[in-house]
């Protein structure tokens, strides 16, 4: 319980900036809605083929992502802070905290996103629980690997471009199967036969909190 | 002793060399394209070789603080990054002999592009942190992080992407139906002229790499 | 206070920045109680052997040790015990003092004292602007800030980089009221280049500056 609070101390400190300023939130979703935006004005309705439709939808929150989750560390980095969390807390609490921070932050511009995404594009997913099933999945192997990458990044110069640079790689399993599966939501037929990508995505979560807290100790600690 | 060894390493890789061209006959399916292998598949296995001796040593380097080891590290990492774009030629000279295409994402290709990804990412941000140890400890975070998505990919590649591979074409059917004896000698001359080559190169790098630190400590 | 710092060994810590040596072979040995001054001009390495001291830089060579009821460990293995103030180690601007501290808090999970706690606020006559945000204050009044956030958890060690920078006579009389009324319980380094500030310790440790070239 103890080290729950410890953790929770750390999610209420940064909810309460980004209440204040809500930089991280209003930049991720003007950019997935100026993106939704052109790429619907250029396409139009002549997308009707699902899997284009979901590589659409994804290309669009994977960009959102890389613009907003390497704040996580890059703002305690610029801020002068990055000392203070490290005298104050552990590494492990440190990153399970901002994890969930960056969680947040990516359900809620996927849950308004796609939405949007669905009505611009005139889609009705027929199978809305597999869709919202992938994107959480999805979202928790997304925001671990992604809180590692920011304390990276932010001990490094021309962190804008370098973190997409690094994410893309690392990320590239989680993001083609996300495609895949929303795909397969948006089919007709029931995606559940396919419901082993929703494990893949489950296990790449997993090995993305277990690795991720295990490695988070060499950046975070001098 | 260097020369004798040096001399041992050219012998070898002339002999594979004739060997590759004039020695074996054409390949029953491929034909004379197939002699590709006898370059490509080596320096394939090298790449592959080198980035898991660098994984290794980015784990010893975060265990051990031991900047040696990241000299390791970063020379493997940079072999492999060489060695794959020869894979990545070679591939591509043969798809396009074999398919009349240079490039046609089939899984390898897919898997081989995102490994190059990985590695000119691990050299972007060396070059993106100033200060040594720092960049030793990122450096190894990546190299290691890396690899934990690595089975992912190798997992889930080929189920997106469906294979052209020719080595499916003659591994399944056991490799000495298609490949006769002379065919495999080479090849496995190859192998072990390539390998050691690979550690020649290595342990000279690792030796100009120790110099070029040294001097940029003392440098000033 | 979790459990007390006997002592902090300080071995042999050498740093060196690329080429540049800024540490050379720096030992010594404080226990609770002691106070002890890094002193030298600027650029002598006194902020950086401060941050080492503290675990937020590692050496290049050498090794700190904290020792407490006989566990000896790295230095952020007692981070609860650790109470550090310098210029450039910040807190959260967006948060009023009232939340930063709260979040001070709840982030170590130790028994809070709000008596001591308002106390100290008391003497930077911060209790009036608690609700504040930490970016809108003034540079003193930000420094009296972070010199409150070192003290809060109690630390049995407190490592003071140039401390009452920025302050103000009331606020310095203040740190110093604190910090002597504290002294006899804890270890205390202070880096600095105010005499003032010299005069809290009892011994000073002198820092040069290391000629260019490394130390061939």
């Amino acid at each position: 319980m103890n080290y729950v609070s410890k953790v929770l101390a750390v999610i209420d400190k940064d909810v309460r900036s980004e209440y204040r300023s809500k930089y991280a939130l209003n930049s991720a979703l003007l950019f997935c809605v100026t993106s939704l935006v052109v790429v619907s004005f250029s396409l139009g309705g002549s997308v009707t083929d699902p899997r284009l439709q979901a590589a659409l939808l994804w290309i669009i929150l994977f960009f959102s992502s890389m613009m907003s989750l390497p704040r996580a560390f890059v703002k305690e980095q610029d801020c002068g802070t990055m000392n203070t969390l490290r005298l104050t807390c552990e590494p492990s609490q440190v990153f399970i905290g901002k994890m969930i921070i960056n969680l947040l932050l990516l359900s809620v511009v996927t849950a308004i996103v796609s939405p949007l995404f669905f009505i611009l594009f005139n889609i009705s997913p027929p199978h809305p629980g597999f869709f919202i099933i992938t994107a959480a999945s999805a979202a928790v192997g997304l925001s671990a690997v992604c809180t590692l990458l920011s304390a990276i990044v932010a001990q490094a110069r021309a962190r804008g471009t370098l973190f997409p640079v690094l994410a893309f790689p690392v990320l590239m399993p989680v993001f083609m199967v996300a495609v895949e599966a929303t795909g397969k939501s948006l089919l007709p037929q029931s995606p559940w036969a396919n419901s082993q990508l929703l494990v893949f995505l489950a296990c790449y979560a997993v090995v993305g909190i277990v690795g991720g807290s295990l490695l988070f100790e060499f950046v975070f600690n001098e | 002793m260097p020369y004798i060894i040096g001399t041992f390493i050219f012998t070898i890789m002339s002999g594979v060399l004739c060997g590759a061209i004039w020695f074996t006959p054409p390949a029953k399916v491929l034909g004379e394209t197939a002699r590709v292998i006898y370059f490509h598949v080596p320096v394939a296995w090298i790449s592959a070789l080198a980035f898991s001796m660098s994984l290794w040593q980015s784990v010893q380097y975060l265990r051990t603080n031991n900047p040696e080891h990241d000299i390791r590290a970063e020379v493997s990492a940079r072999l492999g990054l060489w060695f794959c774009v020869l894979a990545t030629i070679t591939g591509a000279v043969f798809a396009k002999a074999a398919w009349n295409m240079y490039w046609n994402w089939d899984p390898r290709e897919v898997s081989i592009t995102i490994l190059l990804l990985v590695y000119m990412a691990y050299f972007g941000l060396r070059s993106a942190v100033s200060d040594p140890e720092t960049r030793m400890r990122l450096a190894a975070v990546y190299d290691i992080l890396a690899s934990f998505a690595m089975p992912f990919l190798f997992f889930v590649v080929p189920r997106i992407y469906s294979s052209l591979h020719p080595d499916t074409v003659i591994n399944s059917r056991g490799s000495n139906k298609i490949l006769d004896h002379r065919m495999l000698l080479v090849f496995f001359a190859a192998l072990i002229g390539f390998t050691l080559t690979y550690f020649w190169i290595y342990v000279l790098s690792i030796r100009v790499e120790r110099l070029v630190r040294a001097r940029e400590e003392s440098d000033e | 206070m979790a459990s007390c710092l006997e002592s902090i060994k300080v071995e042999s810590v050498t740093k060196r920045f690329g080429p540049n040596q800024v540490l050379d072979g720096i030992t010594f040995d404080a226990s609770a109680g002691e106070s002890y001054c890094l002193w030298g001009p600027n650029g002598s390495g006194k902020s950086t052997l401060l941050k080492i001291i503290a675990g937020l830089l590692r050496p290049s060579k050498g090794k700190i040790s904290y020792c407490a009821s006989g566990k000896t460990g790295a230095p952020l293995t007692f981070r609860n015990n650790i109470g550090m103030s310098a210029p450039d180690i910040m807190m959260y601007e967006d948060l009023s003092l009232a939340e930063n501290l709260d979040f001070l808090a709840k982030a170590r999970a130790l028994p809070r004292d709000a008596r001591f706690e308002d106390e100290l606020m008391d003497k930077f006559s911060l209790s009036g602007v608690k609700g504040r945000q930490l970016g809108a204050c003034s540079s003193g009044m930000k420094r009296k800030f972070h010199l409150v956030c070192a003290l809060a958890h109690k630390p049995s060690a407190l490592l003071l980089d140039e401390p009452t920078s920025y302050m103000d006579d009331a606020g310095r009389a203040g740190a110093e009221e604190i910090v002597s009324s504290l002294k006899k319980d804890v270890i205390l380094i202070v880096a600095t280049n105010d005499h003032a500030e010299k005069a809290w310790c009892e011994a000073a440790i002198e820092l040069r500056i290391k000629s260019a070239g490394g130390n061939r």
